[in-house]
């Protein structure tokens, strides 16, 4: 099976770094964007390249949710999992309203994260 | 009918006005010196005093009224043949509430007792009044300074929740990665020991991270606005879902008395399984050398109530009154948002938390919720 890319998508470089680490030791490829823009460049760029976006609800260009729109407006065949910071539950369902695949909460284990990513992926 | 006490030394004069005073449909009893008055005063419990400022004897009519006045609260009229403006003043400190000069007129007794007992009854409602005032003067600013400390704990709750979010997510990969770089290591480099302590560690250091995001979902579950998703639900199950989410030690047994066909209720689901698993978390951990927790379900009064009792220490008087404010706790690891929470949950559905507990005995808590009419 070919190694699946996933873009992660979150403006503190830590998590960005430390979020590839996990999902590259999970035999991923990882490919990540500080800011709503870079998103949707690598995504103009190389959308057949990219399996499945992880996106963080808040970004300082845009608001996490109108991404996720311009992101369907590019390839609505991509797959997406929100990562919220905010344990809210209307976050969640706003997000899943706005057609994301999935959603985390902030902070989620490496398990839960790798697991929530390929069941996205296998659907 | 009032009871009035005539205190006058001339015997005529006292049966005179005793006379009329049962003429307009009081009582009457009668004193003929301020002695004398004092006991009557003390037994009688007369609701206005008649004295005549003239008075012979050991006590003269000033110094009676002011005892009677100080003592027992009672309204004053003065019998003067002097109707000079000194003699008043002379009484003015007693504050009376009018005078009848002698020699009197039927219609001047009258109109002096009535005018008495008119103020006298106003000045009476109006203390009641002002100390009603008063107190929900207090009660107000007891509750906006609840009001200012609860908005202030919600704000700090918005802004610093989503912030120690992102440190956490770091904290927890960061473990991660020590974890695979530690497993990757070859034997011959580190002891199987030491690897293994550094596991350990890496775990210790998680279930901390896990346990700081506890208190800041509780932070936030209290900070933010309950918007409860109502439907129908079984008790049974809401009882055995809440039951699903605490972790009950081995020394803690659980009874659970409910009735098979118990009532629906109306409510959101995961928002009272919280409440419930929250208050049965409690219950175990306030007896960590074992017992039981029972929970019953009943109802009571077109309401369901849920009772969960512990055979705890129990919670001081005290502390009862505070008990469901944020940020107080007796627990040694609590977060002190628990009930506050918990209350704020209930009262959102329509319904009420009571606790009922004796030292040394245990605690109760009991979630009251409207039942499902359907």
């Amino acid at each position: 099976m070919d190694k699946k890319s996933i873009l992660v998508v979150d403006d503190d470089y830590v998590i960005l770094l430390s979020f590839s680490e996990i999902l590259k030791k999970h035999g991923f490829h990882v490919k990540t964007a500080a800011t709503g823009g870079e998103a949707l460049k690598i995504l103009e760029l190389e959308t057949e390249s990219i399996d499945l976006i992880l996106l963080d609800i808040r970004l300082p260009d845009i608001e996490g949710t109108k991404l996720l729109v311009k992101i369907q407006e590019i390839n609505p065949e991509i797959p997406t999992i929100m990562v919220t910071g905010s344990a809210t539950l209307e976050n969640a369902t706003e997000a899943l309203n706005f057609g994301a695949d999935d959603f985390l909460m902030k902070p989620v284990s490496p398990i839960d994260l790798v697991d929530v990513v390929r069941q996205t992926l296998d659907r | 009918m009032v009871a009035i006490l005539v205190v006058e030394d001339e015997v005529g004069i006292a049966a005179d006005l005793a006379r009329l005073i049962r003429q307009m449909g009081h009582t009457a009893d009668i004193a003929h010196s301020g002695e004398d008055a004092l006991r009557t005063a003390e037994v009688g419990n007369p609701d206005l005093v008649i004295i005549d400022i003239d008075l012979h004897g050991q006590l003269n009519g000033l110094e009676t009224a002011t005892v009677l006045k100080e003592k027992f609260a009672l309204p004053l009229i003065y019998v003067t043949a002097r109707d000079d403006s000194a003699t008043m003043n002379r009484v003015k400190a007693t504050r009376p509430f009018g005078f009848i000069f002698k020699p009197f007129k039927e219609a001047e007794v009258y109109s002096a007792v009535e005018t008495a007992l008119y103020l006298h009854g106003t000045e009476q409602e109006l203390r009641r009044r002002t100390e009603r005032f008063e107190e929900l003067l207090e009660e107000k600013s007891i509750l906006r300074g609840e009001a200012e400390r609860l908005a202030a704990i919600e704000e700090t709750a918005t802004l610093v929740g989503h912030d120690l979010r992102n440190p956490l997510q770091v904290l927890i990969n960061t473990t991660f990665s020590v974890k695979k770089m530690f497993s990757a290591i070859p034997s011959p480099f580190v002891s199987d020991e030491h690897k293994q302590k550094a596991l350990d560690f890496c775990a210790a250091f998680n279930k901390q991270v896990f346990y700081i995001d506890k208190i800041i979902s509780n932070l936030q579950d209290y900070a933010q606005e309950l918007r409860p998703v109502k439907r129908s639900i079984l008790v049974h199950d809401l009882i055995s879902d809440a039951l699903s989410r605490v972790i009950i030690p081995e020394n803690v047994t659980i009874c659970i008395d409910v009735d098979r066909d118990t009532e629906r209720l109306s409510g959101d689901p995961l928002l009272l399984s919280r409440v419930l698993a929250n208050l049965i978390q409690n219950a175990a951990q306030a007896m960590p050398r074992g017992g039981h927790v029972i929970i019953t379900a009943r109802k009571l009064a077109g309401k369901l109530s849920i009772s969960i009792t512990d055979q705890g220490p129990g919670i001081p008087e005290e502390d009862l009154k505070s008990i469901f404010l944020p940020l107080k706790t007796n627990k040694a690891q609590g977060m002190g948002f628990g009930l506050a929470v918990c209350e704020k949950t209930v009262k959102e559905h329509g319904g009420s938390v009571e606790v009922d507990s004796t030292v040394g005995e245990g605690s109760t808590f009991t979630v009251l919720l409207p039942l499902d009419i359907e």
